[in-house]
């Protein structure tokens, strides 16, 4: 993927923002709370891990960074908190309750956490095959 | 509400004593008439065998008579199952049900469709709340799988508030449909009381939901209730016939499975209420042991799990009386076939469990009635050959009227024509009465103007009867092609199901050749050998011979249309479509406006689709093993079309392999908001 190579940090700062829906014009804002990311050789994994320790700090689950990074933008995009408060939750700072309080009303569940149970496998002998193995080992029947 | 009827164990067992008892009966007295009508100058050996095959024949067709006569009586009287305890209306729900879409490559607008109806008419009972669904997919197709996830999203934000919606994905379709609902169990069995299994077409009332789980609640001693379900939504000609076939016979075959079956009812997979604890107790399926098609994992898993569920004690009820519960039919002949190779598979595979220890009788009984289903044909099929080889013994060999034995008296060959028809006309009243005692009790349930009218449904059911013997002898031939397929070793794997299309006429030459060429050989053989028996054999041949347009017409939705503006085959649900259909149909047209059908292409342009997909990985997981060559192939196919807008065209591998590299997939949706 050569292009994000040769792009400037602003450049793919803009359009990792722009597909949370927030405005070219917070870049630099962004990269004046984060000095580092301007220096940074993969910003988008930055900015990934931005948003995981934000996410960290709002949902108390155990899912795997991945996820916990998927499920903070897909909130964010579905709270539209872009309108409300443009790049500002992503801000080291930051800290609206009332913000926290959507993010995590709008939390999304795939499906509940397991709660994993033992299904065994029956045993489904026809019968010759059970006389034969009684005859032959003095196995008691059932 | 339902009155609660109690049975004794010794009022089951005259039940079954009565109907197989008169089975038996039947068939033996049959039988003796027919080994004196045979013509003795058939050869010994001959004759046993259609002694042989005429005895399962006719024993098969007398049960469903006698069960279909019961079945009439109790309808009529009005009584409905006994044994089982109705329980009050009004009473909060206490338990927690799972309602389980298993889908495999379906069409998954109408799938979401069906789920929001449900769930809207579970809002109506106010016992909402009780309930959760699940959609478990086993889904190869890529693209399918993001219309899936898109589906999920998309149905969600319709999604009753009292209601949760759960999608999960399974990286290997191990066991197929059984394994699907075992993962789901392992995994989350244990949240829920009792879990309602449907299928892709399913629809079942919200009402009808609610009153399975209150009498799961007060039945503690049951394993498994089975709704049956009424097939709606037909278009094709085809389709309309058996949905009116199911309508008017329906009841009355359920009703006579219900009168000696009782508490030993079978389950058929879809539109029926589980207790969770004594499945994952009872009905871990085993692999049976041998090559395929025999062995390996069982197919028709429903009757297995209603007989190991019988075995662990639990009882399992068929009850006509729950209502609000739909399927649809296969739209086409082929259609019909292709589904029935499966369960031909399926039920041939029972003949090891059927000879199994600790297996309830009655289950036994459901077992053999399956597997009959499908061996009759054979059956009949040899039955109708050895008839024609020993009439033409009888032209080609002419009798030895005086042999070598000295003897006052010649040796006349006795065949007894008179009794043979008198047996012919017999089976037909076996066949055809218990349809119009169907007709009867149709009739008196429901309004003239709902279902075409007095004369629109004698019409119907006499124009049924007609079209469904021109299609036995169809099907028969079908049917005997996959129990051989099935004996000589050659597997059916798990197409997915066609729920609407027409047949063309090149596919109908194609799968129909042989039925035609059947047709007119035995045509030709018996007019001009055997020609007292043409006009016997006519209901035979003329099917086989017109299997082509008879197949691609039927598929015709304009047919069908044609027959139901002018009253025929219509049921009541028809002409008053089910609120729950119509309301699956209008979110069908909601959903089908957000739908996405270009896979990856699309996750890389929705952003909130591909953090869905990534973070339903954490559940679908854990991804298969991947080639690396696949994956690579995959990235130049997808840098392309991001560099230089060449469309991809991934392979199933490849397209799999990037959704389960949600990084590449981010990378690549970056890019496009850079381009």
């Amino acid at each position: 993927m050569a292009r994000l190579k040769i792009q400037s940090a602003e450049d793919i700062t803009a359009a990792y923002l722009s597909c949370l829906n927030i405005k070219k014009d917070a870049v630099p804002l962004l990269l004046k709370s984060y000095p580092e990311l301007a220096k940074a050789t993969d910003i988008p994994a930055e900015i990934d891990e931005i948003i995981y320790q934000k996410a960290k700090k709002i949902y108390k689950t155990k899912l795997p960074k991945i996820q916990m990074i998927a499920l903070y933008k897909a909130v964010f995009l579905e709270t539209n908190l872009a309108q409300q408060y443009g790049v500002y939750p992503l801000l080291p700072d930051f800290d609206d309750p009332h913000c926290h309080k959507l993010l995590l009303q709008a939390y999304i569940e795939t499906a509940p956490s397991y709660k994993i149970t033992d299904m065994p496998t029956q045993e489904i002998t026809p019968i010759s095959l059970q006389k034969k193995r009684n005859k032959h080992s003095g196995e008691k029947k059932c | 509400m339902l009155k609660t009827r109690p049975i004794s164990s010794a009022q089951i067992r005259r039940r079954r004593f009565l109907i197989f008892g008169l089975m038996l009966l039947t068939t033996v007295l049959l039988t003796c008439k027919w080994v004196v009508s045979m013509p003795t100058y058939a050869p010994a050996y001959a004759r046993i065998i259609m002694t042989f095959l005429f005895i399962l024949t006719t024993g098969w067709i007398a049960l469903f008579f006698w069960a279909s006569i019961f079945g009439f009586f109790e309808l009529l009287t009005g009584k409905n199952m006994p044994g089982i305890v109705w329980p009050d209306k009004k009473t909060p729900l206490k338990t927690k049900t799972a309602v389980l879409m298993p889908i495999y490559n379906e069409e998954c607008d109408m799938v979401y469709a069906r789920l929001l109806a449900i769930a809207d008419s579970l809002v109506k009972t106010g016992q909402a709340q009780a309930y959760d669904i699940f959609v478990l997919s086993d889904t190869t197709n890529p693209k399918i799988w993001v219309e899936e996830e898109n589906g999920w999203i998309n149905t969600k934000k319709l999604m009753p508030k009292d209601i949760n919606l759960y999608y999960r994905r399974r990286p290997q379709n191990v066991a197929r449909k059984s394994g699907n609902i075992e993962d789901f169990c392992h995994k989350w069995g244990a949240l829920y009381d009792f879990m309602i299994v449907l299928d892709a077409d399913s629809l079942l009332e919200g009402r009808t939901l609610v009153t399975m789980s209150r009498l799961m609640e007060v039945n503690t001693d049951t394993g498994i209730i089975q709704a049956p379900p009424q097939c709606i939504n037909s278009r094709s000609l085809f389709a309309r016939v058996q949905q009116f076939a199911g309508r008017v016979y329906g009841r009355i075959v359920s009703a006579g499975l219900c009168y000696w079956q009782v508490h030993d009812s079978n389950y058929w997979g879809h539109n029926a209420i589980i207790r969770v604890k004594a499945f994952m107790e009872c009905c871990g399926l085993p692999v049976l042991k041998g090559p395929k098609p025999f062995g390996g994992h069982i197919l028709s898993h429903d009757f297995v799990e209603a007989a190991l569920i019988r075995r662990g004690g639990w009882f399992a009820w068929l009850l006509p009386e729950l209502g609000g519960s739909y399927e649809e039919c296969p739209p086409t002949m082929i259609d019909f076939a292709t589904r029935d190779r499966r369960w031909c598979q399926g039920n041939i595979q029972h003949l090891e469990i059927l000879v199994s220890r600790y297996i309830h009788p009655i289950s036994r009984i459901h077992f053999i009635i399956g597997i009959m289903s499908y061996l009759s044909s054979p059956l009949w099929f040899i039955f109708l050959v050895a008839g024609i080889l020993v009439a033409l013994g009888h032209v080609y060999f002419p009798p030895e009227y005086f042999t070598s034995e000295e003897s006052l008296f010649p040796n006349w060959p006795v065949f007894d024509k008179f009794g043979t028809i008198t047996l012919f006309l017999i089976s037909m009243f076996m066949l055809i009465f218990p349809k119009f005692l169907g007709m009867i009790i149709y009739l008196k349930n429901n309004k003239f103007k709902n279902i075409g009218g007095l004369f629109g449904t004698v019409k119907s059911v006499t124009a049924e009867i007609i079209f469904s013997a021109l299609i036995a002898p169809i099907m028969m031939v079908f049917q005997t092609k996959f129990v051989w397929e099935i004996l000589t070793g050659q597997d059916v794997g798990w197409k997915t199901q066609s729920r609407d299309g027409c047949t063309t006429w090149k596919e109908a030459c194609k799968r129909h050749a042989g039925h035609t060429f059947l047709g007119i050989l035995t045509t030709y053989v018996v007019y001009t050998q055997l020609p007292a028996l043409f006009y016997w054999m006519l209901p035979v041949t003329l099917g086989l011979m017109l299997s082509v347009p008879l197949s691609v017409l039927s598929s015709y939705e304009s047919l069908g249309n044609f027959a139901f503006r002018h009253n025929w085959f219509v049921i009541p649900e028809e002409k008053q479509i089910p609120k729950i259909a119509a309301e699956a149909q209008k979110k069908a047209s909601v959903l089908l406006k957000q739908s996405k059908k270009h896979g990856v292409l699309d996750l890389i342009a929705d952003f909130h689709l591909l953090q869905i997909h990534t973070l339903m990985l954490e559940i679908n997981g854990p991804a298969p093993e991947i080639s690396l060559s696949v994956l690579n192939e995959a990235r130049i196919k997808l840098d392309n079309y991001l560099n230089y807008d060449k469309e991809p065209i991934f392979s199933r591998e490849e397209e799999i392999a990037l959704l389960y590299h949600p990084e590449l997939l981010e990378e690549a949706a970056l890019e496009l908001k850079l381009k």
